[in-house]
């Protein structure tokens, strides 16, 4: 099909080798009529009314109300996100009464009243459910916010005054993937005039000690001040309680964006123009792809792009890549890989091509098991050693382990002598516990739309990482980097799935570049579980030795785990940090299987590890006749005994305890009843990263406005908000509103990724000294209008004023007396004071359960979640990310799970019916406590939560099912089954 | 987004009209009541009519009311509304209880009652994407000739998933299906049959009317209880419907019993008619719950573990007999 003569016709790029051989360009003038082509049915027009006016609108029968409404309309504020039924995020009032956008045809609707998101407020009065979800934070990454507006909205219509269980029912059928239902609960009541119940403790509110040197320790318990900052660095800050704004619990700025519909995700990017892509993807595991036939997809009219694939970015890579060399094209290697893909006028066509690409494949022999994988007989995945390069924000494997069959590893890590560890031991325990593999399942699937032009390429990408997305393609295409612009402005979830562009994006490039015409590239929901990235699975045997008293003598952990074609699949740091002890080991082996690739997911490792761990301890608790969380407090100390992350988990071991009411825990198995209750304790860990990749421009513009420039994207924790906030502090500023971010694309300075809550670790800190520079250049523009110098200056309340005097003049008005049009300032990440020291954060969750026995149902009733996260800048979003830690561990503990069919190797639950996500009636009552917590390293000292509230959830749930129980679920997820079978073996 | 096939929409006011479009179009139509299981199933290409009937706007389905010693039901009755009406609700509360169950609310106030007894069966190796069908070499359903559930299997094993059947047959309801040939009136335990693949007798060219449902003369209790994993949006992994007419003295004049969600169609419970005549009490609840669990063998037709299924049943009987037999308003 390919004439290496049209790559002549590629825009820019003088002096860039294109190693794809095989784009087409189709001038529909060359195409001829279609074979196989779906007849088009007419189209009608219907008249209906929407959000209050009249329209008409000519549909195809087959146009769903969701596809009217984003792809003729432009009303975007609709989402599709599981495409059948099962997820309401398209939910539209039709004549007052939610439905769904994606089931509902157009043409059905003939007459009839229908309101979406972008009509429920009246003008600028947004609807009392709007107004509620923005003051309680019920919206983290705001895909599923529109159809849970709805969904709420249409309840209030029907019942005044709903209950928590009315607003919990109303939204039964809505999915949210970050985690935001007790707070859409919360903004129920409030929206009908109840009062929410409380659930958000800040631990303390102290003031910190007198001195200018920056604050170390915890706030109400150890709080003290240390050194001064460096030179250079702005003054420390007091603790939250001295601040104004900062550490205020303060309604998400890009709020009303999410509640209207109006925030613009790639999903919804629609260009003049623009064409429509579709994947053809390996109906086979392992398979060679013999030969490709685009031509009768080519002649399809409309189809403006055929583009075969001819490398993979996603996995492991062949460490001799001779061994492949060769083949024209990439080996498949899971059911579900990319081979081609088409671009066409409408999404209808695209499809309709993707089916007529024929593909001959040669298959081979596969194994999607974990332990079949690890034979000596089984199909190897890849037919020599691998390595996995640290590409798109993944830190990759380490380097040159061996590798015997389908067996990368072992991966050693050790101190002490953990054989001399156990020999000494008065006390020998050990475990063996699975885990299963876990979809990330964003709502907004990944997606780019690419936009190829003779000046440069921009893609807008559903990326955590617009940094990191960037270097991907402009390495791909040999592109400076310059040349190539990531947008990425709001983003339906990633979970760390999401830190390139990936295979499809490249796909999606070399279409645009085809057909000189913006691609949109998005998953399709199948297409989303199946290859866009997994927790992987894990086997873990624990062993643990111990003195009479509890402390550890040894500790060992090894496991092996598989990320499909991925490495990646350890159980993290967790066992090697946690708990005191003089001999460890751990020895980690990835196992590749024929599936989709492993990707980083929130605290990649540490979920898996924790599950293991902190059910040992918990068992260890038993044998020694001790408390579990005596133990702990016990165990977790180290060398330091002020070390900061230990002394933060004391204090959140008594709150918590408190607050959840730990003493009225009974003896494991001693509930009489058939329903019975347990509860059960488990503790977090996760490091502290820097990303030197963070830095940001602060502006002030002469009309008094604030700007903040940078490349890093709000994932949905706040990110945006905190920033502003930061800012806005030290200006001096009225409130976060008053800062205007401009975020989340490449044409500003390079930010961090967003992920491994190292978001604001990396940029907070910028924000504020970037801002700091800029407060000296205003002030030393505007100083000469008050007659003093510019120190004797300050900026409070919206107000510059002369120090000591109650009143001052509004910053807008002082702005407007600058010199300048506009004062920038850049700031760029140094290394934390002293260095980058190894620390980290946590948390420790209490859980309660409840078990049917008869049933083997568990259910998990409440959660009480205590956590550090540095300086929390903003409580409200801390908290929101808190709630999502717990509902992800929940859903990981009790319904997800991977299921691939060990026949064709396919996954048989590729869908969000089937692939259960945790729903809002299976969601306890969550209560967050969170502390301040200063180790004195930044001028901000923030934090990331995201990863450290997913860590202890699963853990505390199986430790809850044992002290309800008595008998211990080692295996995840603890289905009814598992638990049946569990009481059965116990009682036998 | 998945796309849908064309086909041709039409949107008759009557049923008359109705039936005339099904006389001209018949085997290439579909009919389509609230779409939430049609719509999905053709962007999946399990169906792809080249005809579409939409019976929304035709008002004479809408209705629900007492005639002739029944409470009728009208075919394009909304599972919502079905759940809200107060008759049903204080008549016959496991019918309440069944449509409020079914999936979640936006898609109860799109479903129709007559579109959940025409519900397509399920199964894990049929809901699927066309590219994935394809995949496995389709099925004996849809486009193949092997079953993946029953190695060797003739017969299609995919579940039956309405919550509404087994509470209806445990009702003793009727259907009135009518076509352009005529009308006919089917006890429900004479409309669905054991084949997966057409798991109704419903001819192409015939549409549900109305269900009705006797009223009772004495007093009559009823109970629904459904499994599924999350508690809500769920296909049932197995349901629970009994109905039984009570003396006086408390003993069971007779007593009906379906099992669903398990087959292709729901079982109504056989050899439990030496009960009739005696006290609900436990052992004979105990016992409803064994001749439950001899006759129903779950299979690996949707993601949830059979084995768990079967052990249910007794659980589940005797749940939902003592949902039924407890005092006050269910």
């Amino acid at each position: 099909m390919s004439d290496p003569s049209q790559l002549s016709r590629r825009g820019f790029l003088g002096g860039a080798s294109v190693t794809a051989a095989t784009s087409a360009l189709l001038d529909s003038a060359a195409a001829h009529a279609a074979s196989g082509a779906e007849p088009v049915s007419g189209a009608t027009p219907i008249t209906l009314t929407l959000n209050g006016a009249k329209k008409t609108l000519t549909v195809e029968p087959r146009t769903t109300l969701a596809a009217a409404l984003r792809d003729s309309l432009g009303l975007t504020g609709t989402k599709v996100v599981c495409d059948r039924g099962a997820c309401s995020a398209c939910t539209v009032h039709v004549d007052g009464t939610p439905m769904l956008g994606c089931t509902l045809l157009a043409i059905e609707l003939e007459g009839r009243k229908i309101v979406t998101i972008e009509g429920l407020a009246k003008g600028d009065a947004l609807h009392p459910v709007q107004q509620a979800f923005i003051e309680q934070d019920a919206m983290q990454c705001g895909f599923c916010t529109p159809g849970m507006v709805m969904s709420c909205a249409g309840l209030l219509t029907k019942n005044k005054k709903p209950t928590e269980a009315d607003a919990r029912d109303a939204i039964a059928g809505n999915l949210c993937r970050c985690g935001t239902y007790p707070k859409v609960v919360a903004a129920v009541l409030q929206a009908s005039g109840q009062k929410p119940p409380p659930t958000l403790e800040l631990a303390s509110t102290a003031l910190a000690p007198d001195g200018q040197g920056r604050l170390l320790g915890v706030v109400g318990t150890s709080l003290s001040r240390g050194e001064a900052p460096p030179a250079g660095e702005p003054q420390a800050w007091g603790t939250n309680a001295q601040l104004r704004l900062v550490g205020k619990p303060t309604p998400r700025i890009d709020g009303r964006q999410k509640v209207t519909g109006a925030a613009r995700y790639t999903a919804d990017v629609r260009l003049p123009g623009m064409l429509y892509a579709r994947r053809v993807v390996s109906v086979h595991p392992h398979a060679k792809v013999k030969s490709i036939d685009t031509s009768a997809a080519e002649a399809l009219p409309g189809v403006k792009a055929v583009h075969v694939v001819e490398r993979t970015l996603e996995g492991a890579k062949l460490r001799d890549p001779s061994q492949v060399k060769g083949e024209r094209y990439p080996t498949i290697r899971y059911a579900g890989q990319a081979v081609a893909a088409v671009a066409a006028t409408t999404p209808e066509l695209a499809d309709q091509a993707a089916r007529l690409v024929k593909v001959e494949y040669e298959p081979l022999p596969f194994t999607v098991d974990l332990e079949e994988a690890r034979g000596a007989s089984a199909p190897l995945v890849f037919p020599g050693p691998t390595e996995q390069p640290p590409t798109a924000g993944g830190g990759g494997a380490p380097k040159g382990l061996p590798q015997k069959g389908n067996v990368r590893g072992p991966d050693v890590k050790s101190r002490g002598d953990v054989k001399k560890g156990l020999a000494e031991a008065k006390l020998k325990l050990s475990g063996d516990y699975r885990t299963q593999v876990q979809t990330h399942t964003p709502l907004e699937a990944h997606g780019v739309v690419a936009d190829w032009r003779d000046d440069g390429l921009t893609v807008y990408v559903s990326t955590q990482s617009t940094a990191s997305a960037r270097n991907e393609l402009a390495t791909v295409f040999e592109l400076d980097a310059g040349k190539v612009r990531i947008i990425s402005e709001f983003m339906g979830g990633g979970f760390g799935a999401k830190f390139g562009a990936g295979t499809y994006g490249v796909l999606a490039t070399h279409l645009s570049r085809a057909a000189k015409a913006p691609v949109r590239l998005v998953l399709d929901r199948e297409e989303e579980h199946v290859s866009a990235g997994n927790r992987p699975a894990t086997v873990q045997h624990l062993e643990l030795g111990a003195t009479e008293n509890g402390t550890l003598t040894a500790l060992s952990v090894q496991s092996y785990g598989t990320g499909g074609v991925s490495t990646g699949s350890g159980a993290g740091f967790f066992a090697e940090r946690l708990y005191a002890t003089p001999n460890f080991r751990s020895e980690h082996s990835d196992v590749f299987t024929h599936a989709g690739p492993a990707a980083a997911f929130r605290a990649p490792g540490n979920v898996q590890g924790a599950f293991a761990l902190e059910q040992l301890i918990d068992e260890l608790a038993e044998k020694l006749g001790v408390d579990p969380l005596e133990l702990r407090e016990r165990l977790d100390v180290g060398e330091d005994p002020r070390d900061p992350q230990r002394e933060a988990r004391r204090l959140e071991r008594k709150l918590g305890a408190e607050r959840f009411g730990w003493a009225r825990r009974k003896a494991p198995g001693s509930d009489g009843a058939v329903v019975k209750r347990g509860v059960g304790v488990a503790q977090s860990l996760w490091g502290r990263f820097v990303d030197m990749d963070s830095s940001c421009d602060v502006r002030i513009n002469r009309d008094g406005s604030v700007e903040l420039l940078s490349s890093v994207m709000d994932i949905g924790t706040g990110t945006r908000t905190a920033l502003a906030l930061v800012v806005a502090e030290e200006l001096g500023l009225a409130s976060a509103a008053d800062v205007t971010l401009r975020i989340g694309d490449t044409h500003h300075p390079v930010g961090p990724s967003s992920g491994g809550s190292k978001t604001l670790v990396g940029v907070a800190s910028v924000a504020r000294n970037a801002a700091a520079d800029a407060r000296q250049q205003f002030l030393a523009e505007v100083a000469g209008g008050f007659g003093v110098p510019a120190t004797a200056l300050e900026l409070v309340n919206g107000e510059v004023r002369k120090q000591g005097e109650p009143k001052g003049k509004p910053f807008k008005k002082v702005a407007a007396g600058m010199k300048r049009e506009q004062l920038t300032a850049h700031a760029q990440r140094k290394d934390d004071y002293g260095g980058n020291p190894k620390s980290g954060y946590g948390g420790v969750q209490f859980a309660e359960v409840s078990v049917d026995t008869e049933t083997g149902v568990v259910k998990v009733e409440r959660v009480v979640a205590v956590h550090d996260c540095g300086r929390p800048l903003n409580p409200l979003a801390v908290q929101s990310q808190v709630n999502g830690g717990v509902i992800h561990g929940i859903s990981f503990a009790l319904f997800e799970e991977r299921r691939l069919d060990p026949r064709s190797g396919r996954m048989l639950n590729a869908n969000l019916d089937q692939y259960k996500v945790l729903g809002s009636r299976d969601t306890p009552h969550i209560e967050t406590v969170l502390l301040e917590h200063y180790q004195g390293l930044t001028s901000v000292d923030a934090n990331g939560i995201g990863e450290p509230a997913n860590i202890a959830t699963a853990a505390a749930v199986a430790n809850a099912v044992y002290n309800a129980v008595g008998v211990r679920l080692r295996e995840l997820p603890m289905t009814p089954r598992a638990v049946l079978t569990a009481l059965k073996g116990a009682r036998s | 987004m998945l796309t849908l096939p064309p086909f041709q929409f039409h949107s008759p006011k009557s049923v008359a009209e109705a039936l005339t479009l099904l006389e001209a179009h018949g085997a290439k139509a579909k009919l389509h009541a609230g779409g939430t299981d049609l719509v999905p199933n053709m962007k999946h290409r399990l169906f792809t009519p080249e005809h579409v009937i939409g019976l929304r706007d035709v008002a004479e389905l809408h209705r629900i009311g007492e005639r002739d010693g029944a409470l009728a039901i009208g075919s394009m009755v909304t599972l919502a509304d079905l759940a809200r009406d107060e008759r049903v609700r204080a008549i016959f509360p496991s019918l309440s209880s069944a449509a409020a169950q079914v999936a979640g609310p936006q898609l109860r106030e799109m479903g129709t009652l007559g579109g959940n007894l025409a519900l397509d069966t399920r199964c894990v190796y049929y809901n699927q994407t066309y590219f994935w069908r394809k995949a496995l070499g389709y099925c004996l359903k849809k486009d193949g000739t092997v079953c993946h559930v029953v190695k060797g299997g003739q017969k299609c094993v995919a579940a039956a998933s309405n919550d509404t059947a087994p509470v209806l047959l445990s009702l003793g309801a009727t259907v009135r299906l009518q076509s352009p040939r005529g009308s006919r009136e089917l006890p429900l335990d004479q409309f669905y049959v054991a084949d997966g693949i057409r798991n109704t007798v419903l001819e192409p060219d015939e549409l549900i009317t109305e269900v009705r449902v006797l009223l009772p003369q004495g007093r009559l209790v009823t109970g629904y209880q459904k499994l599924r994993l999350r508690a809500s949006i769920d296909y049932p992994a197995l349901t629970v419907a009994v109905a039984a007419w009570l003396e006086k003295d408390g003993t069971a004049q007779w007593i009906r019993m379906v099992i669903s969600a398990l087959g292709a169609r729901p079982h109504a419970v056989k050899r439990i008619e030496h009960l009739f005549g005696k006290p609900l009490d436990a052992a004979a609840i105990d016992e409803l719950g064994q001749a439950a669990y001899k006759q129903c063998h779950p299979l690996t037709n949707i993601n949830v573990d059979p084995g768990w299924r079967r052990l249910m049943i007794p659980v589940f009987v005797r749940r939902a007999w003592q949902q039924a037999l407890a005092p006050g308003p269910q």
